[in-house]
């Protein structure tokens, strides 16, 4: 199996199966246009080791996943927040790495594991209250009372009631 | 980054791309979103634009309170944005709406007329004609559209009118059949002029009722193909199309294949020249008849019951840039001789030797495939097939799919490295 060299942002180098690193389409097309298996290490000038040892290590367990089925309505997939269980498990990170890891996702174009990240997230706002999602995401209020006031307002429908 | 210099203190949240922000607000509801919205300036601004972007016939001011059927949620969210106003409601955003499979009838008793959906067709209505809305998308279920309510049809109708006007982007049309109807199904027929039908970029046409009991007469099976003919020569846009038509043939006169018609729908199909996805299923028409997908079709599924004549001419048919294909492929006439096969001398020999008969292809045209899935290792195939196959296409992924007892779809790669994921 050949195995090719990540360099972190902060200098690290690791040793990564191609298949694996492949899961990043931008990777994947870099290696394309390369055509042979570089020796030198490829720079991930946006990602610092630790945020880079997490995506590897879920690249590593989703190295085999199927492409998504051909007829299978993409609409209702999007729609669902359900997460399997060790994707959840993967997730739980404090807040600053779970936002690394997405926007690593984003910039490695691993598009499964951006929609892990985001749906991570989701679930973290679903059912809540504005003052528990400001709690739960250090969120400053900084509306004036009189925009809060219509804001509310408008939006009084969607209260539980 | 690209985004103007963030104050301070923003959030870890709030410093995320806009691109990000809204792919995290489509896994929400209406109502997280409008709390969502509610945090701060920058969430604000972030979420607005997405609050409806979908409105869906389901969509209701309570929190997942038991589904709104037949939308007694729309009708109060119609009556809100009368009183708020729409602005302020955020409707004119609306980018796509979705009526879920019945969402477009009348509610029982209430006899023609939805309250929801008469409420919403009143507003959106003015809006889409006055250019205030762009709606980008529209869902629906096309066996409705028979029993419709009023405010559905005259929102069908809007459309219409909608789509005529000269616009930068016309909406597209998701048009689909019913997954379940329970004792009501029965046979529709695509109402082809309730539609403008070079906007429709995915459809499902069919023949969505149980057949008749005593087999299927000519004249009906003509009028079908002429339907899904004159119907797909005006889908300029189609994107995906699957054609089901009935899940057995009966005794199907063995003339059908020589029917003019046939050449007609295949010129049809021929011309989409935007087609990417093409589903097969079920008998269509007649067990010989095979459907050549246009060129540059990506995806083929084909889930048929189909003849040693139907084989021969999918071994010589390239399949140019097809990519993935799916099959889970029966043969036809498993029971009496039918009237079918009855011309068919290969047919009879094979189907009179059963089992023994050893059926190669020798050949095959098709290249350039990447996946191939199958529903089962039981599906009928070509004795040599599966190896031609691998063969004429290096590289190629194989998958088998089973339905799993949880409602998903397990893939098991076909080299059984017994490496089972679950597909959600």
């Amino acid at each position: 199996m050949s195995q090719i060299t990540l360099l972190s942002s902060d200098n690290v180098e690791m040793k990564v199966d191609k298949e694996v690193a492949e899961r990043s389409i931008l990777i994947k097309n870099m290696l394309e246009d390369v055509g042979e298996t570089p020796d030198q290490a490829i720079p991930i000038p946006n990602v610092n080791e630790g945020v880079l040892r997490k995506v590897i290590e879920w690249c590593e367990h989703h190295r085999n996943d199927p492409p998504p089925p051909a007829d299978e309505d993409s609409d209702s997939r999007k729609k669902s927040t359900d997460i399997e269980e060790w994707d959840q498990k993967f997730m739980q990170v404090d807040q600053e790495m779970l936002f690394e890891i997405i926007l690593a996702a984003n910039y490695l174009d691993i598009k499964p594991l951006l929609d892990v990240g985001c749906k991570t997230v989701a679930n973290m706002i679903k059912g809540k209250s504005p003052e528990e999602i400001r709690k739960t995401f250090n969120i400053q209020n900084d509306f004036t009372p009189e925009e809060e006031d219509q804001i509310r307002r408008e939006n009084e429908w969607a209260e539980d009631r | 980054m690209g985004t103007p210099i963030d104050p301070p203190n923003l959030s870890p949240l709030e410093t995320l791309p806009q691109e990000l922000l809204s792919t995290i607000i489509g896994y929400l509801e209406p109502n997280d979103r409008a709390s969502f919205l509610r945090t701060s300036k920058r969430l604000y601004h972030a979420t607005r634009p997405h609050l409806w972007h979908t409105l869906k016939s389901t969509d209701s001011p309570r929190r997942r309170r038991a589904a709104a059927r037949y939308s007694r949620g729309l009708h109060r969210l119609a009556k809100i944005a009368e009183e708020i106003g729409v602005e302020a409601m955020g409707f004119v955003h609306v980018k796509k709406v979705v009526f879920k499979e019945g969402d477009l009838m009348p509610e029982k008793g209430v006899g023609g007329t939805d309250p929801g959906l008469d409420g919403l067709s009143k507003i959106l209505d003015e809006q889409l004609l006055a250019g205030k809305v762009q709606l980008q998308q529209v869902e629906l279920c096309w066996e409705d559209i028979e029993r419709a309510s009023n405010g559905a049809t005259n929102f069908l109708k809007t459309l219409k009118e909608y789509q005529k006007l000269n616009l930068p982007q016309r909406p597209s049309i998701v048009a689909k059949m019913a997954d379940q109807y329970g004792g009501l199904r029965r046979p529709f027929v695509f109402p082809i002029e309730l539609f403008a039908l070079e906007c429709i970029t995915d459809l499902e046409l069919g023949f969505g009722g149980e057949q008749e009991e005593f087999g299927i007469s000519m004249a009906r099976i003509i009028s079908d193909i002429e339907l899904f003919t004159n119907t797909l020569k005006g889908t300029h846009s189609l994107q995906y199309l699957s054609i089901k038509w009935r899940e057995s043939i009966g005794d199907t006169p063995s003339s059908v294949i020589k029917l003019p018609q046939l050449k007609g729908l295949q010129s049809a199909i021929t011309d989409l020249k935007h087609l990417r996805g093409l589903s097969l299923s079920g008998y269509l028409f007649h067990p010989s008849f095979f459907i050549i997908p246009p060129e540059n079709t990506k995806s083929l599924t084909i889930k048929q019951e189909v003849s040693i004549a139907w084989w021969r001419k999918f071994a010589q048919c390239p399949f140019m840039g097809l990519e993935d294909l799916t099959m889970e492929t029966r043969h036809a006439g498993t029971e009496l001789i039918s009237e079918w096969l009855s011309s068919d001398e290969e047919e009879v020999r094979f189907y009179e030797s059963a089992h023994e008969f050893e059926f190669l292809l020798g050949d095959l045209e098709i290249r350039g495939l990447k996946n191939f899935r199958t529903y089962s290792d039981y599906y009928y195939r070509p004795d040599d097939f599966s190896e031609l196959l691998r063969r004429k296409n290096p590289g190629l992924q194989e998958w088998m799919a089973e339905i799993s007892n949880y409602g998903g779809i397990v893939l098991v790669n076909s080299d059984f490295g017994f490496e089972i994921r679950s597909v959600k």
